[in-house]
């Protein structure tokens, strides 16, 4: 070996070496148990965070949480990969979304909680105006957009099953909304698994129609942080009271509800009233609900969507720990 | 030492060379299993290396990784040479004539800049989201990196050669042929590396819409349902198929341009 060569790897050994060290360093202190703010999260364009939408315009997170000292921050995200990612990374505290993308987490071993639920609805597939299909079962052979991992995928792969349908019979395109959009509106697809207000944005543009609801229920939940919720079952307690709340108050002002729903998502009052009345705004996280999440996990560990099972009662759904103040 | 030696040095599979070849590659994947093992990286989101070649000799096995470096390779050498041919064709065309300079210039110097992946929604439009509008991305971005290649190339002919081109009479198809083209040559086949890396990089892209086979799908769909050693051997292939492919490029520039006197490093 030559003396630059000699130089070279034994310096390129000892840069590892400080690295690894370092990294042992700073990793023992970085975990603090204080915590100075709450982010709060929501997954892509839904009526069904209304809950959630309207108690973040009201100020009600801050209101509640700025008791205890924390402050809120708010973010959006547009695909489901970096919710679980920022879930198992500590940068995100409390989601808003579907049951399935916390179920995918929980199965590759995501510390995540389901600890409240905005409303209950059902999935819905729509197909252009002029299609000739009239139900499920005519949807073999055909194009149907979905966004992978997302609610309705469940849906549309649970609705396929009750029609007779294998998920060979479907050619499943994976698109975000807003590409599935174009590509439903342009009639590159047969048919679009998603959720409101996607589906009453074609109904009102006159170009869709919904086929006969199947029996897939759909449960928006509050997914925490299993680190948070065991560090601060106070503050978690605090976000499912506000959640709460705001059910409470969108029941007895559903008028108001929907206008600032428009006014947050950015849409079309008519679209938000259409969709509003297919929300069970009264949900809660009862038994039922529980054997249902629980039928979803079994249902995608079945079809190999995910590897391991998940027991819902003892792995998504723990109570929060009773607070011992000193 | 002196340049010539170690010039040759650095090209051969000697022991030192094989052992200084692995010194990077080996302690990173030792960093990594280390960072995986002790927990630093969640294991539910980066897989460790010895899980990656499991996984990998799975995927194997099973085919599917033939399956989805086939669709890839497939996408990607038609949008690459959609892209050189159009690129080279158009870039000659407003090289070598003021009047195709005039026609396309002002619209391609505005539509150059657009980074690819924002003609995506119009591609899915136009061209629907089957294998056209992937490949179309792909030859896009291609295109334009060859395009200003060839122009650059053949307006930067050395003004004597074509002085001496026209003083011998040569006619104007002999001047393009035998002087300007191969004058250009080195920075077409510059162009060409630059755009089948960018190839790469809009092949991912491109996979993530509405696909159901293809490597950047493979690494999105593991990420999607948290399967980060799936994830890691989609990446580790593109790695290892980006490498080939820049160094039959780099075969094909030495081929191509073996009467070219450069530099060739020390």
């Amino acid at each position: 070996m030559t003396k630059r060569a000699k130089y070279t790897v034994s310096g390129v050994i000892v840069l590892i070496i400080v690295v690894v060290i370092l990294g042992f360093l700073f990793s023992g202190g970085k975990k603090k148990p204080s915590l100075e703010t709450v982010r709060i999260g929501s997954f892509s364009t839904a009526i069904d965070y209304a809950p959630y939408l309207v108690a973040k315009s009201q100020k009600w997170f801050e209101e509640e949480l700025r008791k205890q000292g924390v402050n809120v921050e708010y973010t959006t995200f547009e695909s489901l990969p970096p919710i679980n990612e920022s879930f198992e990374t500590g940068r995100v505290d409390a989601v808003f979304e579907a049951e399935p993308p916390a179920i995918v987490g929980r199965a590759a071993g995501i510390d995540i909680r389901i600890i409240g639920i905005s409303c209950s609805l059902t999935q819905e597939i729509i197909v252009p105006s002029t299609s000739t299909v009239k139900e499920a079962s005519e949807l073999k052979g055909k194009k149907i957009a979905v966004l992978a991992g997302t609610s309705s995928h469940y849906g549309l792969l649970k609705i396929a099953q009750a029609a007779g349908l294998t998920n060979n019979d479907l050619k499943i395109i994976d698109l975000r909304p807003p590409d599935a959009k174009s590509a439903f509106e342009t009639g590159q697809v047969d048919g679009w698994a998603v959720w409101p207000p996607w589906v009453e944005q074609e109904i009102i543009a006159g170009k869709g129609r919904v086929l006969p609801k199947g029996d897939a229920q759909i449960h928006s939940i509050l997914a925490v942080r299993g680190p948070f919720a065991d560090a601060h079952p106070d503050l978690a307690s605090s976000l499912v009271a506000v959640l709460e709340r705001a059910k409470e108050w969108i029941r007895n002002h559903p008028s108001e509800a929907q206008q600032i729903v428009a006014q947050e998502l950015n849409l079309d009052p008519k679209v938000v009233a259409l969709s509003w009345s297919k929300h069970a705004w009264d949900a809660q996280l009862t038994d039922a609900v529980t054997t249902d999440i629980q039928a979803k996990a079994d249902f995608l560990s079945q079809q190999g969507t995910i590897r391991r099972a998940v027991n819902v009662k003892t792995d998504l759904i723990k109570p929060l720990q009773a607070v011992v103040k000193p | 030492m002196s340049f010539r030696l170690r010039f040759e040095s650095a090209r051969g599979f000697t022991l030192t060379n094989i052992l200084l070849y692995s010194v990077v590659p080996v302690l990173l994947l030792m960093v990594w299993e280390f960072a995986v093992r002790v927990g630093w990286w969640p294991k539910t989101l980066i897989a460790s290396p010895l899980d990656v070649i499991y996984d990998l000799w799975q995927l194997l096995i099973s085919g599917q990784l033939i399956r989805h470096t086939g669709a890839s390779l497939f996408r990607l050498f038609s949008g690459f040479l959609i892209g050189t041919i159009t690129g080279v064709l158009f870039g000659s065309w407003i090289g070598l004539s003021k009047l195709g300079e005039k026609l396309l210039s002002p619209t391609f110097q505005v539509l150059a800049p657009i980074p690819p992946v924002a003609w995506i929604p119009l591609l899915i439009i136009t061209l629907g989201i089957g294998e056209g509008s992937k490949i179309a991305l792909i030859a896009i971005g291609a295109f334009f990196v060859i395009f200003v290649n060839t122009v650059q190339g053949i307006r930067g002919t050395d003004q004597k050669l074509t002085e001496v081109a026209l003083l011998y009479e040569k006619s104007h198809t002999d001047l393009t042929l035998f002087v300007l083209l191969p004058s250009a040559a080195p920075n077409i086949l510059t162009g060409m590396r630059v755009a089948l890396g960018l190839s790469w990089v809009l092949l991912i892209a491109a996979e993530v819409i509405a696909s159901s086979d293809g490597l950047g799908w493979l690494i999105w769909d593991a990420r999607n349902f948290s399967r980060p050693d799936d994830m890691l051997v989609g990446m580790l292939a593109v790695g290892i198929l980006g490498k080939i492919s820049d160094s039959a490029i780099i075969a094909l520039q030495k081929y191509a341009l073996r009467w070219y006197q450069g530099f060739k490093g020390v």
